[in-house]
């Protein structure tokens, strides 16, 4: 009789990003060191997979330079587009160079699979970003929507277009209940 | 005590290419000091090779490379070979073009390949090829040019599968013949193929090129659609198709020609998967394919008598193909140097990889691996149908 190993068990991680190598496809490399302009009212998706069940608890991002005030979105969608769960209307925070953290996003148990998460924000204020080609984000399956409504708001299904950022924000989903 | 569940395998990417997790991304610590960047071709028809694996059936819906700052000129090709190097499946072969700096896709079509291709000027009533391997469910065409006073029909093509005629002329007043056969193994097969003209029909010589293709609907007449001839004395051997069943469709031609003038190595579109010709007596066959339609199927030669054959066929259209739980080889050919692709060259990946080189048709059947120069180029497939 063979010798036949248990199923190995992996915790879920603490958090998933967009610049995860273990969970997203990145191609590119630079450092999310980047303090990039953002585009008001433009919505980022960012495809990532998962192979464990998990709940996620709230989301981070990080703010630039400015302190302009300004409103945030995230969501997760699935890979035919429709959305999972979103969150708009976040008030984005005015401190220069800080992590920061929702408190509004409903729990959710997110199964193993394939999704997107999404990130948008209504103004043109900063944010830490890496800086890569925009080919090699769209070489790692990123999508961008713009002109999103008030809020800014996260449609379900997104209607996403080719990718056309030299930079991707710095953020993601937090799975652990503390905050950063 | 909690109850702890296993885990699942981690689902495979919407994006899968060679710098993914399932790829080289493990092994590229040393070449991230720096970001993959826009640069030329390392040679011209040559193909790298990056191991890969996916761990479930993954829908294939596009074939991606990310262009760098020159576009045009020369073609693209990427590819899927088996851990037995084996041709699983390709992108059809598509012109660089789109914008700079950017992902350009391809969706499934057919694409073709030589495997083996000769001439015998010895009198005989058949003639026997090289060994070949022949793997069940793809399309074979057998091209035979043969002469003779009056030049006869290829009567059977003995050994292998079973292959039908699908297209023949007489050219050079009678005394050469250009011929199309086709076959659909339904079992691999490995061996010699004879080309019978049955017994008594004796010619003076012969010239062969088989051909397989991928991405073909067989089901009837073996993907085979329709075919055309053409005779004459000039520099362009032409057959003419009636019009297409279907844009996704390919189009493939055999030239006969009375000389020893060689084919043009690209022909309006066409790639050229054989050029094979004879002296004594002078003939030989040329044979190019292209992955869409063209109902004037044409290549360049020096002046001769020359017969063309040409047939339509059929496609398995352009919907996503499923790649099954495997290992493997991501492949890029490139025709020439003149687009650039965005790649990395490091030394690190050099024991991780292979290429091959003056691989002139794209794709071999079955892939044979040279020691890599650690160009890790970004291609790849992806699930995703749009955007």
């Amino acid at each position: 009789m063979s010798y036949t190993p248990s199923g190995a068990y992996e915790p879920s991680f603490w958090s998933i990003g967009s610049h995860d190598l273990k969970y997203t496809e990145r191609v590119g490399l630079t450092d999310a060191t980047t303090n990039t302009n953002w585009v008001a009212n433009l919505a980022v998706y960012v495809p990532f997979t998962t192979d464990i069940a998990g709940t996620v608890y709230e989301w981070w991002w990080y703010n630039g330079t400015l302190t302009t005030a300004h409103n945030i979105a995230f969501g997760i969608y699935n890979l035919d587009f429709t959305a999972v769960q979103r969150l708009t209307g976040v008030a984005g925070g005015t401190t220069a160079s800080a992590i920061n953290n929702t408190t509004t996003w409903t729990d959710l148990v997110l199964q193993p699979g394939s999704y997107y998460m999404a990130m948008a924000d209504d103004s043109t204020r900063n944010f830490l970003t890496s800086a890569d080609a925009l080919g090699l984000y769209q070489a790692s399956g990123v999508m961008e929507q713009t002109g999103l409504g008030a809020g800014p708001a996260l449609p379900d299904p997104m209607v996403p277009l080719v990718y056309a950022r030299a930079f991707l924000p710095y953020f993601g989903m937090n799975l652990r209940t503390t905050a950063v | 005590m909690s109850y702890t569940p296993a885990n699942i395998v981690m689902p495979d990417p919407v994006f899968l290419s060679t710098y993914s997790m399932r790829s080289l991304q493990p092994l590229f610590s040393g070449a991230r000091q720096s970001a993959a960047a826009s640069g030329t071709y390392a040679a011209t028809n040559r193909i790298h090779y990056a191991p890969f694996f996916v761990s479930k059936p993954y829908s294939l819906a596009r074939w991606f490379w990310l262009n760098g700052a020159t576009v045009g000129t020369d073609y693209i090709q990427t590819a899927i070979y088996d851990q037995d190097l084996n041709l699983f499946k390709s992108s059809p072969r598509t012109l660089s073009a789109g914008t700079v700096n950017s992902n350009q896709y391809a969706t499934p079509g057919v694409h073709g390949t030589n495997v083996t291709s000769g001439s015998d000027s010895t009198d005989a009533t058949s003639y026997t090829t090289a060994s070949v391997t022949l793997k069940a469910g793809v399309l074979y065409l057998m091209s035979v040019e043969n002469s003779k006073a009056t030049a006869d029909v290829v009567s059977s093509i003995d050994s292998g599968p079973t292959f039908t005629s699908r297209s023949t002329v007489a050219f050079n007043t009678n005394a050469n013949r250009q011929s199309i056969w086709s076959a659909v193994p339904t079992t691999d097969y490995t061996g010699t193929l004879v080309i019978n003209f049955g017994g008594g029909n004796t010619q003076t010589g012969a010239a062969w090129s088989l051909d397989a293709f991928y991405h073909v609907d067989t089901a009837t007449t073996d993907g085979i659609v329709q075919n055309a001839t053409g005779t004459g004395n000039s520099v362009t051997p032409l057959a003419t198709l009636a019009a297409f069943g279907s844009a996704n469709n390919a189009t493939y031609g055999a030239f006969g020609v009375a000389s020893t003038s060689a084919g043009a190595a690209e022909s309006a579109s066409y790639v050229e998967l054989s050029d094979i010709t004879a002296a004594t007596p002078a003939q030989g066959t040329h044979t190019y394919y292209r992955p869409d339609n063209d109902t004037t199927v044409s290549c360049t030669i020096t002046s001769a008598q020359w017969g063309a054959c040409a047939v339509e066929i059929k496609s398995l259209g352009t919907g996503a193909i499923t790649i099954p739980p495997m290992r493997g080889y991501l492949a890029i050919h490139c025709s020439g140097t003149t687009a650039t692709l965005f790649r990395r060259i490091h030394l690190s990946l050099e024991p991780s990889m292979y290429l091959q080189s003056s691989a002139a048709t794209g794709f071999p059947a079955t892939a044979t691996l040279a020691a890599s120069l650690g160009a890790l180029y970004v291609y790849g497939f992806t699930s995703r149908a749009t955007v």
